[in-house]
């Protein structure tokens, strides 16, 4: 059996309005509620639900960019919230995000060349970087000649994978890929599903795939996890989910994406 | 700077260059004034714009042209030096209260909420009056009013860009937070602060003409547009040349300001670059 990477049991994230009236009671949103999961080495997860069924909201708080409200994260038997540090920033290099808007996840006053650079800073010396860099574009299909270009001289896909370059270069155990395939035509959907496959191999880390669309995650998932406002519905592999689904919503998933492609079934 | 691309940009190059120009004068002074600012001369005073004195003379007979070299000195001196330090304290102050959030923002925030509710100029009038006007003395005054817009608009912004997934990005790299401040949100909150630094050189330099007009700003015999004006508002028919020329010399370099910022922060986008590029 697989090693568990990480472990989440009982997550709850709520959220508070920040400005309002200072006397006036403020309501709180429950954007996750009692989730429970793990990722084991080597998989690839796939949490699928629709919008606002508080898939990113777990993403989040995986990353360590949301205090949960309830609940433990554990990553390699450790609790995230113990760590301090040095420890902290090993655990932040070991968890990489690849963000769905490509747009937004370049710095635009950065050239793509300084951005990896950042991304490789515990390497001193500038050559190993630039050898590293080097491998890094060959992994995800860049072009070096991109190098010295800025965020709003690439293409959608170009952005797309200079992030995953980046994500790549502190060879990270885990890889949270936030809809990376939504903002992406079809051809390029394709390329990019490919890619993940070839980098899963290549690198060996782990996915945590977060998609509304079961049609894509079907290509890369090990197992699935359907979300359904803040909470799992249900869990199983992948097989199970599309031969056997028992929940009505996985039901109502499937037969949505059913119609929409009849071909995936 | 690429040439080529500044060529693009009208605005920058028509302010950059009222700006260089004034910045010039004030530099070379002594070695562009025809006559000496503050050599008086009893038998040729109010003289009108003729061949030996191109913009006049004024009340004690001193040569106006030179004066206005010279006043360019005093008077961009005390705008640039104040609103350098006004724009270093407001980004420090911006920054830290953007970046933290929480408690350190809401107590400086609310700092720069009472600070602002000051009425600048009778603030600036009560702290001259007790004080002598040297021109340090103005410009510590001036700037100890004047961060708080750059702080509100840098903190604005940093809580903006703080959000952005570049940002989480570089946190998940575990960039420290001097790298990500530095080279993440300082550069991307930059531009909004170019042109308000821009503005507020151009609204020193119009609150320091005042100051002089007023008679509480830089001190006779010391030459600043402002004096020059105070001067002409005694005669301002007989001697329409002294308000005329000074007043000529604040609207063109406060118009130069305000040209170079906006064709700044055109020029620093890396969008709008590229645009302009592309024509």
């Amino acid at each position: 059996m697989k090693a568990k990477l990480v472990e989440i049991r009982d997550l709850t994230i709520r959220y508070r309005p920040k400005d309002g009236p200072g006397f006036r009671k403020r309501s709180v949103f429950e954007a996750v509620r009692a989730v429970s999961f793990e990722i084991f080495k080597g998989e690839t997860l796939a949490l699928v639900g629709e919008s606002g069924s508080g898939k990113t909201s777990v993403a989040m708080a995986l990353l360590g960019f949301t205090e949960p409200a309830q609940g433990s994260i554990f990553y390699d038997a450790m609790d995230i919230r113990s760590l301090a540090g040095s420890q902290m920033q090993k655990y932040r290099r070991s968890v990489q995000p690849v963000f769905q808007d490509s747009a937004n996840t370049l710095n635009p006053r950065m050239t793509v060349g300084a951005m990896m650079e950042d991304s490789l800073w515990p390497l001193h010396d500038r050559v190993s970087r630039r050898k590293r860099i080097a491998e890094l574009f060959d992994a995800v299909g860049l072009d070096d000649r991109i190098y010295r270009r800025y965020s709003h001289q690439l293409s959608g896909g170009q952005k797309q994978r200079v992030a995953l370059a980046r994500a790549l270069a502190p060879r990270p155990e885990l890889l949270v890929l936030d809809e990376p395939f939504s903002a992406q035509d079809a051809s390029i959907q394709i390329n990019l599903i490919q890619l993940l496959r070839n980098i899963k191999t290549t690198f060996g880390c782990s996915y945590l795939l977060i998609s509304h669309d079961l049609h894509l995650v079907k290509f890369l998932a090990d197992r699935i996890a359907i979300m359904k406002s803040g909470e799992i519905v249900e869990t199983g592999n992948c097989i199970d989910i599309f031969l056997r689904p028992v929940h009505p919503y996985t039901q109502l998933l499937l037969k949505r994406k059913a119609t929409e492609f009849p071909e995936s079934t | 700077m690429n040439f080529l691309q500044a060529r693009r940009n009208p605005s920058l190059r028509i302010g950059a260059a009222i700006v260089a120009l004034v910045l010039l004068c004030a530099v070379f002074a002594p070695l562009l004034t025809p006559r000496d600012p503050y050599l008086q001369n009893l038998d040729n005073i109010l003289q009108p714009p003729n061949a030996a004195h191109l913009l006049g003379t004024d009340l004690y007979g001193r040569d106006v042209l030179s004066r206005l070299i010279y006043g360019t000195r005093s008077s961009l001196a005390v705008a640039m030096l104040a609103s350098t330090i006004a724009v270093l304290s407001g980004l420090l102050i911006g920054l830290i209260a953007g970046f933290s959030g929480g408690i350190v923002d809401r107590i400086l925030m609310r700092i720069v909420d009472v600070l602002l509710g000051f009425p600048r100029l009778f603030i600036l009038l009560l702290a001259l009056g007790f004080g002598y006007p040297s021109i340090w003395f103005i410009v510590i005054v001036l700037a100890l009013f004047s961060w708080m817009e750059i702080a509100r608009i840098v903190r604005g912004q940093v809580r903006v860009v703080r959000e952005m997934l570049y940002v989480k990005a570089a946190q998940a790299l575990g960039l420290s937070n001097a790298k990500i401040v530095r080279k993440y949100i300082l550069p991307n909150v930059i531009g909004p602060v170019i042109v308000a630094a821009a503005m507020l050189i151009a609204s020193m330099l119009i609150v320091e003409s005042s100051l002089s007009f007023l008679g509480l700003g830089i001190q006779p015999p010391e030459a600043s547009w402002g004096t020059i004006l105070n001067q002409g508002r005694q005669y301002p028919v007989a001697a329409w040349w002294l308000s005329t020329f000074a007043g000529i010399m604040i609207v063109v370099t406060v118009l130069g300001f305000h040209l170079l910022g906006d064709g700044l922060r055109n020029y620093l986008d890396p969008k709008t670059r590229g645009q302009q590029a592309e024509k």
